[in-house]
């Protein structure tokens, strides 16, 4: 073997990670051949003083594994989070979210109608007209039969004007509105009471005016 | 012993018992593992914190027939790695680094000249490229024998054996610069 390829082995050599034979053929060489053992002293001294260096360990603080321990206990119930509650809460939102964009939905709907509504039924001599002389006979009949049986029967007939009142005006909004969806019908629903009770109360005190 | 199915799927269920004991067989290994990359024994602490996280979280995904320590040494190495690029702009190795004394003995008694060559030889090793280097310190610090370190590098075994062999050549021309050989 030649010193080249001497000194090229020789990291494998002092690490032993070379074939017998290779290992006793540099070793003849080295005892032999001066440059090369001064080559393989400098590797050895090299090596030596690292492996001192891995021989003296830092400093353990065995503590960090109670630490750890806990951040991994944390990941643990981080995990049952994940797992189990975290799709629930999510859910949970999204019905929130959907729930609250169809209640605001509902409710720009809701105030649209109503702009609508107020537009046509709000307090005129139109709709009183309209309420008075398509309902002329009952509403006579009504006060007639108030006037005449007193207070026995208000009750009763103050629920039937009310009805007389309200089916005049959804018929007169059907007239006035066309087109309407089924969620303006059931918002209508929901106001109409509001001005049902208007009417009511201004056919009320004016019956005798307006029949007049 | 720790390679058993049963102590892998507790381990895998984060159990109490089976988190101890991996903490307890390994944790101090890992910990000497990452301080010989980033030579600070907070950081290696820090290195060592995210390494285990980085084990649970991905622990599903670990399968048994690898072993266990393989498995760790590999995050171990990726996590130094990852932490001296992350670091490189505040860790230079020109910049003289600090050698603290490992065995936490008062070192008033080592002389100028025994720090000074402490100093080269961590400066060496740090020098190495990153692949040198931590085939070096598997092999110094963990002992492991070259089909381990190439498992865990994933690399050939020849390859590991190779860049052991730079690596050392490396090492003696760091230290014959300084003039300590």
């Amino acid at each position: 073997m030649k010193c080249k390829q001497v000194q090229y082995f020789l990291p494998d050599y002092i690490d032993s990670g070379l074939d017998n034979e290779v290992m006793s053929e540099i070793s003849l060489h080295l005892d032999r051949c001066d440059e090369c053992k001064k080559e393989y002293q400098k590797y050895f001294n090299a090596m030596e003083k690292v492996k001192s260096y891995f021989e003296e360990k830092p400093l353990y603080n065995k503590s960090v594994e109670y630490k750890i321990f806990n951040n991994i206990a944390d990941l643990k119930r981080r995990t049952l989070f994940d797992v189990l509650l975290k799709p629930v809460a999510a859910l949970a939102l999204a019905v929130m979210i959907v729930f609250t964009a169809v209640k605001i939905d509902y409710y720009v709907k809701k105030e649209k109608v109503r702009g609508m509504v107020e537009n046509v039924l709000s307090l005129n001599s139109n709709v009183v007209d309209y309420i008075v002389v398509n309902n002329i006979e009952d509403i006579n009949n009504l006060f007639i039969k108030k006037y005449t049986e007193g207070l026995l029967n208000e009750a009763e007939i103050e629920d039937a004007l009310y009805n007389n009142i309200y089916s005049s005006l959804s018929l007169y909004l059907n007239i006035k509105l066309k087109n309407l969806s089924e969620t303006d019908i059931k918002i209508i629903e929901d106001i109409l009471p509001e001005y049902v009770n208007k009417y009511y109360d201004y056919v009320s005190e004016n019956y005798e005016q307006i029949i007049l | 012993m720790h390679n058993s199915d049963e102590f892998i799927r507790d381990l895998k269920l984060k159990k109490d018992y089976a988190v101890k004991n991996v903490l307890n067989m390994y944790n101090k290994k890992l910990y000497f593992t990452a301080y010989r990359f980033v030579n600070n024994r907070e950081s290696a602490e820090d290195v060592v914190q995210e390494v285990w996280l980085k084990f649970f979280k991905n622990i599903k995904s670990f399968r048994s027939e690898s072993s266990l320590y393989t498995y760790l040494y590999r995050i171990t190495v990726n996590e130094s790695l990852r932490w001296l690029k992350k670091n490189k702009d505040t860790y230079s190795i020109n910049d003289n680094i600090k050698y603290e004394t490992a065995s936490g003995k008062d070192d008033v008694f080592e002389s100028l000249a025994e720090k000074e060559e402490k100093n080269a030889v961590v400066n060496a090793v740090t020098k190495l490229p990153e692949k040198q280097k931590s085939v070096v310190i598997l092999r110094m610090e963990n002992r492991l024998k070259y089909s381990e370190i190439a498992e865990i590098l994933n690399i050939s075994v020849n390859n590991a054996k190779a860049l052991y062999s730079y690596a050392v050549k490396n090492i003696k021309k760091y230290l014959e610069e300084d003039n300590l050989l």
